[in-house]
C-alpha cells in the first residue's frame, strides 16, 4: 500500500508528516476545541506533486546557473527574480490526475458537510518547523479547480524570495522544502484576530491578550489597521483592559470579484467593539484549554462566524507556541531585601 | 537649570478671610509657627514635606473633634518610632492650617542610628507576627472591655445638696466625680488609640510587601484578584452590614417587608410594627442587633456630626429597606464562606502555578501566609475604634455638653464640640466651683460669644481648598506606611507638582490608582462633606476627597467613585470592590478639577478619570 499523503484526522504524532499547523489543528479538534472541518495534505503530497509533474527537475535545471549571496542585500533582487521564475514553473503545472481525484473526494465531503456545493475553503500552509509568515495562505477558495490551483500556489510559496533567502542562509537546499497544506471550511467571519495566552507586552503569563477586527483575521495579522485590543486575567477571566480602536478598514470577501479586499468600515461600526464580552470570555476559556493541552503559552488565530449562534460561532483556525517569552529562562523577579531594605518582612520571618 | 521641586511653604498660606485668630480654638502646638516669633520651629516646618490628610479629614476639624487627631499624632508615632522601632521612621508630626490637618512623616536620618534600630525592629515585629493569633485575641478582649467601661462611665449632675452618704461614708462632693469622669474619659480615649496602633503599622507593612511582590510577579494583576487571594475572613465592619441583611431577610420571612417599605422614617414604621405579631418579633431582633452593631458611624467616625446608627435609626432602617428590595429583586447574592474560600484557593493556586522560579515561589508563599493572617485587621480595628468606641465617646461628650447647657455655659449640647479637650476641664472646674459658691459660672458670659465666633470660623473654613502638600518635594519618597494608606508615592507627588501649573478647566484627564475595576460613565457629584451625600442621585459618579466605608448607604446608587486620596487598600477601594463599583483613588485633584454635573468616565481598571463634557 502506498504511503498516505492525505488525512482527515491528525495530531501531534503527525508533526513531521503534515506540518505543525495541520497537526496542531487536528490536536485541537481532538481536545474538544472548535475548529472548522477540513483535511490535510502531507509533505509527501508535495513531493509527489513535484516529482510526478517533473517540476523538481525543472527547478534543478534553473538553479544550476543561480548564484547569489543571501547575506548581501544587493543580491536580493537576484532572489526575487529566481523566486518569480521558479514559482512560474510550479504554478504552470497541473495537479496529477490521481491526486486530483482524491483531493476532490475530500473537498466534496467538506461541501457535503456544509450542505453547499463549491463551499469556500481556506488553504493554509503548514511547515514542519513553525516559520510564521514564511509561506502563504489563500482564503475563500471555491470549486474543485480553484482548490487545486491554490494548493499548488501554497506549495509554490515555498519558493518565495524570503523563503529562498532563509534556506540559503541556513545552507539548506533551495530546490525543495516540503510543507503540509490544511484545507479548512471557510468561516464567514464577523470578526477575527489573534489571541496570545500571555501578555505579549511584558511576558506576564497571568494574562490573555486578544486583538481583533471586523472581517477576516488578515487585517489584524498584517498590522494594516489599528485593531481592538483586550487584556484578560487568565485566572479570574476578568477583562482588565479594553482598548476599542476606531477600525476604519476591514478585510472581507468582495462578492463581485470574489477577491479578498480591504473595505471601509461603515461609521456606525467603526468604534463598536468587534467582540462581545461573552465572545471574549469564550475565547479566553478556550485559550486556557489550548495552552493547557499543549503545555505552553500559545499564539492563536480565531474567527467569529457571522451565521452561527453563540457559543458555536467561536472558532479557531491556528495555534502555535508563543516563541518570544515562553522560551525565556525563568528567573527570579523578587528581591525583597533590595526592595524593602530594613523592612523586609520575608527575611524577618525567615529568621524565626 | 532645574527648578527647585517645592510645594507652597506652609507659612505663605493665608487665613481664610473672616477667620482671623482661628488659632486660639486649638491647642497652641497645632498651627504652623509664626516665623518672626518662633524662627527655629518655622525653619523645621519649612524644611519638611507636609501632606494634607484628606483621607481622615475631608472637612475642617473642630476643636473637640481634633482630639482624635491629637491622639494618633502621639500614639501612631509612639508605636512606630519607639515601640516597634521602625528603623527609618520616628512617626508623624501634625499641624493645622485653616481647620485642616497636615502630616509630616519624620525620619531617622543617621545611618548609624538606623543600623542600631534594625535588630530591635526585627525582634519586635517578628514577635507580633509569630504570636499574632494570641495577641489579637487579647487585643479584642481588652478593647471590648475598655469600650464597655467607657460606656458605663457616669457623668454626674451636680445636686442641690449632696446626700448624707458623703458624710457617713467619708466621701467627697459630686463636683469631684464630674472632674474625674472627664479625666477617665480622656484616659480611655488615649488608651484606645494606643491600642489602635498596636498592630496597625505592621499590618500595613505586610500588606504593602505582599501586594508589591504579587505585582512584580504578575504585572497588571487587578487589585480585585490580589484582594481575592486574601479573602475569606469576615471583617467586623462588614458583619455590621450583614446583620442588616439578616434583618431584611427576617422581615421577608415574617411577611412584614411591605410595612417596612411603606414609610420614609423609622418613627413612622415603628408604630405600625408594634400593631403586628410578626412586627413585634422583628422589632425584638432589631433591638437585639443594636449592641454592638448599631455603634456604626454613619460616616467615618472622625466627626461628631457623622451621627451613628444608634442615634439615627433612619440610617440602618434605610439600609434594611434597600436590602429588602435587593433580595426581592434577586440582586442580593450571598456567597457562602466555603465557596469564597474555594474560589480564593483556586485563584491563588492558579497564580502560584505561574511562578516558575523556586525562590520567588517561596517568597510568595511566605508573604501570602503573613498577609492572610493579618488582613482582617484594618477593617476590624476600624469597627472597634473609629466606630464603636468613637460612638460611645461622642455620647459621653454630649453628656458633658448637657451639664454645660444645664449650667448655662453653652446653649446647645453640641456647642461643646467647639471647645478643645484642654478647655473642657477648665469649663467643668468653673461650673463646679461656681455651683458650690452659689453663683452662675464665669463661663456663662465668656463662652457664648466665643462659641458663636468659632461656629462662624468653622463655616468659613469650609470654603477653603487645602493644597495637597506643602514644603519641599523629595526626589525619591519611599515611606511604606504613607504609600500604603494614603497613596502618597513618587508618582502622586510628581502628579501634584505638575498639576500646579495647569489651569483646572483645561484638564480633561486625571490619573489616580486603579482602585476597583470596571468603567462607569455619568454625571459627577462632588461631595465635600457628609451633608453633600444626601444630594446624590442615582447613576451619578461620586467625587470626594475620600470615602469612608460607612458611606455605604449611598453605594447602591452611585455608579463610580473618584477620590483625591486613598491607596488600593484604603477604605474607598476596599468597599468599592466589595460593591463592584469602579473606583479611581488618590487622584489628588479630582474634587478641584471636576464640578458637579460634569460628564465623566471613571475607568477603575486603568486608574484614569476622563472629563467628557463640562457642565
Amino acid at each position: 500500500m502506498p504511503e498516505k499523503w492525505i488525512f482527515d484526522d491528525v495530531g501531534v504524532e503527525h508533526n513531521d508528516i503534515v506540518g505543525k499547523k495541520c497537526a496542531n489543528l487536528g490536536e485541537m479538534r481532538r481536545a474538544g476545541i472548535p475548529v472548522p472541518p477540513g483535511f490535510a495534505l502531507s509533505l509527501l503530497a508535495y513531493d509527489k506533486f513535484m516529482n510526478e509533474t517533473g517540476t523538481i527537475e525543472e527547478i534543478r535545471g534553473y538553479l544550476k546557473t543561480f548564484s547569489a549571496d543571501p547575506e548581501n542585500p544587493a543580491d536580493f533582487p537576484k532572489f526575487d527574480k529566481a523566486a518569480q521564475a521558479i514559482r512560474d514553473i510550479v504554478e504552470s503545472k497541473k495537479m496529477p490526475e490521481d491526486m486530483e481525484a482524491v483531493i476532490t473526494q475530500y473537498y466534496e465531503e467538506l461541501c457535503r458537510k456544509a450542505g453547499v456545493s463549491d463551499f469556500p475553503v481556506a488553504i493554509r500552509s503548514a511547515g514542519t518547523a513553525s516559520h510564521p509568515g514564511q509561506y502563504e495562505t489563500f482564503l475563500h477558495v471555491s470549486g474543485t479547480s480553484e482548490v487545486m490551483k491554490n494548493i499548488i500556489k501554497v506549495w509554490s510559496s515555498t519558493f518565495n524570495a524570503r523563503s529562498l533567502i532563509a534556506r540559503a542562509r541556513l545552507g539548506l537546499p533551495l530546490e525543495s522544502d516540503p510543507i503540509g497544506v490544511a484545507v479548512l471550511q471557510m468561516v464567514n467571519a464577523k470578526a477575527a484576530g489573534v489571541m496570545f495566552t500571555l501578555n505579549p507586552v511584558n511576558g506576564d503569563k497571568s494574562k490573555i491578550s486578544i486583538g481583533g477586527n471586523w472581517g477576516l483575521g488578515e487585517a489584524v495579522v498584517s498590522g494594516v489597521v489599528t485593531n481592538d485590543q483586550w487584556l484578560i486575567d487568565k485566572v479570574t477571566l476578568e477583562i482588565v483592559e479594553r482598548m476599542v480602536a476606531s477600525k476604519s478598514l476591514e478585510c472581507i470577501l468582495d462578492p463581485e470579484s470574489g477577491e479578498i479586499v480591504y473595505k471601509d468600515v461603515p461609521p456606525e461600526r467603526q468604534t463598536k467593539p468587534c467582540l462581545t464580552d461573552d465572545e471574549l470570555l469564550e475565547l479566553a476559556r478556550h485559550g486556557k484549554s489550548i495552552e493547557k493541552h499543549f503545555g505552553m503559552p500559545q499564539d492563536i488565530e480565531w474567527v467569529i462566524d457571522k451565521d452561527l449562534p453563540f457559543p458555536q460561532n467561536v472558532l479557531f483556525v491556528q495555534a502555535r507556541e508563543e516563541t518570544i517569552w515562553s522560551k525565556k529562562e525563568t528567573e527570579s523577579v523578587l528581591d525583597t531585601k533590595k526592595e524593602f531594605g530594613e523592612y523586609d518582612i520575608f527575611s524577618l520571618v525567615q529568621k524565626e | 537649570m532645574t527648578k527647585e521641586r517645592r510645594f507652597a511653604d506652609p507659612h505663605e498660606i493665608e487665613d481664610v478671610p473672616g477667620t482671623e485668630g482661628w488659632e486660639e480654638m486649638y491647642p497652641y502646638y497645632y498651627p504652623f509657627a509664626r516665623p518672626h516669633e518662633m524662627p527655629r520651629t518655622a525653619e523645621y516646618e519649612s524644611s519638611s514635606l507636609w501632606f494634607y490628610d484628606g483621607l481622615h479629614y475631608p472637612e475642617p476639624v473642630g476643636p473637640l473633634d481634633l482630639t482624635w487627631d491629637d491622639m494618633w499624632h502621639h500614639t501612631a508615632s509612639a508605636w512606630v518610632g519607639r515601640i516597634h522601632v521602625f528603623p527609618t521612621t520616628w512617626g508623624r508630626d501634625h499641624r493645622m492650617i485653616n481647620g485642616r490637618i497636615y502630616i509630616n512623616s519624620t525620619d531617622v536620618t543617621d545611618p548609624e542610628e538606623v543600623k542600631k534600630r534594625v535588630p530591635l525592629f526585627e525582634e519586635r515585629v517578628g514577635y507580633v507576627l509569630k504570636n499574632w493569633k494570641e495577641l489579637y485575641k487579647k487585643w479584642e478582649e481588652k478593647v471590648t472591655k475598655l469600650i464597655k467601661e467607657t460606656e458605663a462611665l457616669e457623668v454626674p449632675s451636680l445636686p442641690d445638696v449632696e446626700p448624707i452618704s458623703v458624710i457617713t461614708e467619708g466621701r467627697w462632693s459630686t463636683g469631684h466625680d464630674l472632674l474625674v469622669a472627664w479625666n477617665r474619659l480622656m484616659e480611655a480615649i488615649h488608651l484606645i488609640w494606643e491600642w489602635h496602633f498596636e498592630f496597625n503599622n505592621i499590618v500595613s507593612l505586610v500588606n504593602v510587601q505582599y501586594v508589591e511582590a504579587v505585582r512584580k510577579l504578575f504585572p497588571g494583576i487587578t487589585d480585585k484578584s490580589i484582594t481575592q487571594t486574601l479573602s475569606g475572613f469576615e471583617a467586623m465592619l462588614f458583619r455590621a452590614t450583614k446583620v442588616l441583611v439578616e434583618l431584611a431577610k427576617l422581615a421577608i420571612e415574617l411577611k412584614i417587608d411591605d410595612i417596612l417599605l411603606s414609610a420614609e422614617k423609622w418613627k413612622d414604621v415603628q408604630v405600625k410594627l408594634n400593631q403586628h405579631d410578626g412586627g413585634k418579633k422583628w422589632l425584638k431582633a432589631w433591638e437585639g442587633a443594636q449592641d454592638p452593631w448599631f455603634y456604626m458611624s454613619c460616616a467615618s467616625g472622625w466627626y461628631h456630626t457623622d451621627g451613628s446608627w444608634d442615634t439615627d435609626f433612619d440610617v440602618p432602617f434605610h439600609h434594611v429597606q434597600q436590602y429588602i428590595e435587593m433580595i426581592k429583586k434577586g440582586e442580593y447574592i450571598e456567597k457562602p464562606l466555603s465557596e469564597v474560600l474555594n474560589e480564593r484557593d483556586r485563584v491563588t493556586a492558579e497564580y502560584r502555578q505561574l511562578i516558575k522560579d523556586e525562590k520567588d515561589r517561596k517568597i510568595f508563599d511566605r508573604l501570602l501566609e503573613e498577609a492572610r493572617k493579618v488582613s482582617h485587621y484594618p477593617e476590624d480595628h476600624d469597627f472597634y475604634v473609629e466606630n464603636w468606641f468613637h460612638t460611645v465617646a461622642y455620647k459621653k461628650f454630649r453628656e458633658f455638653g448637657q451639664i454645660m447647657v444645664d449650667h448655662g455655659v453653652i446653649k446647645e449640647v453640641d456647642d461643646i464640640f467647639l471647645m478643645n479637650r484642654f478647655e473642657i476641664p477648665e469649663v467643668l472646674y468653673d461650673i463646679v466651683a461656681s455651683w458650690y459658691c452659689g453663683v452662675p459660672p464665669y463661663g456663662r458670659e465668656y463662652w457664648p460669644p466665643k462659641i458663636a465666633r468659632r461656629k462662624e470660623i468653622m463655616e468659613r473654613f469650609k470654603e477653603w481648598r487645602p493644597p495637597n502638600a506643602l514644603g519641599p518635594a523629595p526626589d525619591n519618597y519611599t515611606n511604606p506606611v504613607m504609600i500604603n494608606e494614603y497613596g502618597f508615592d513618587n508618582e502622586t507627588i510628581n502628579r501634584w507638582l505638575a498639576a500646579k501649573e495647569i489651569k483646572s478647566e483645561e484638564i480633561l484627564q486625571i490619573k489616580g490608582y486603579a482602585g476597583s475595576a470596571g468603567v462607569a460613565e455619568g454625571p459627577a457629584r462632588v461631595c465635600l462633606s457628609v451633608e453633600d451625600l444626601s444630594r446624590i442621585e442615582k447613576g451619578e459618579i461620586l467625587v470626594a476627597p475620600s470615602v469612608n466605608p460607612a458611606w455605604t448607604a449611598h453605594f447602591p446608587s452611585v455608579k463610580g467613585i473618584v477620590t483625591d486620596i486613598g491607596g488600593i487598600f484604603g477604605h474607598a477601594a476596599i468597599v468599592a470592590r466589595e460593591y463592584k463599583i469602579p473606583a479611581v483613588v488618590a487622584t489628588g485633584t479630582a474634587t478641584k478639577i471636576i464640578k458637579t454635573g460634569d460628564k465623566i468616565r471613571c475607568d477603575g481598571s486603568n486608574g484614569v478619570v476622563h472629563i467628557i463634557e463640562r457642565n
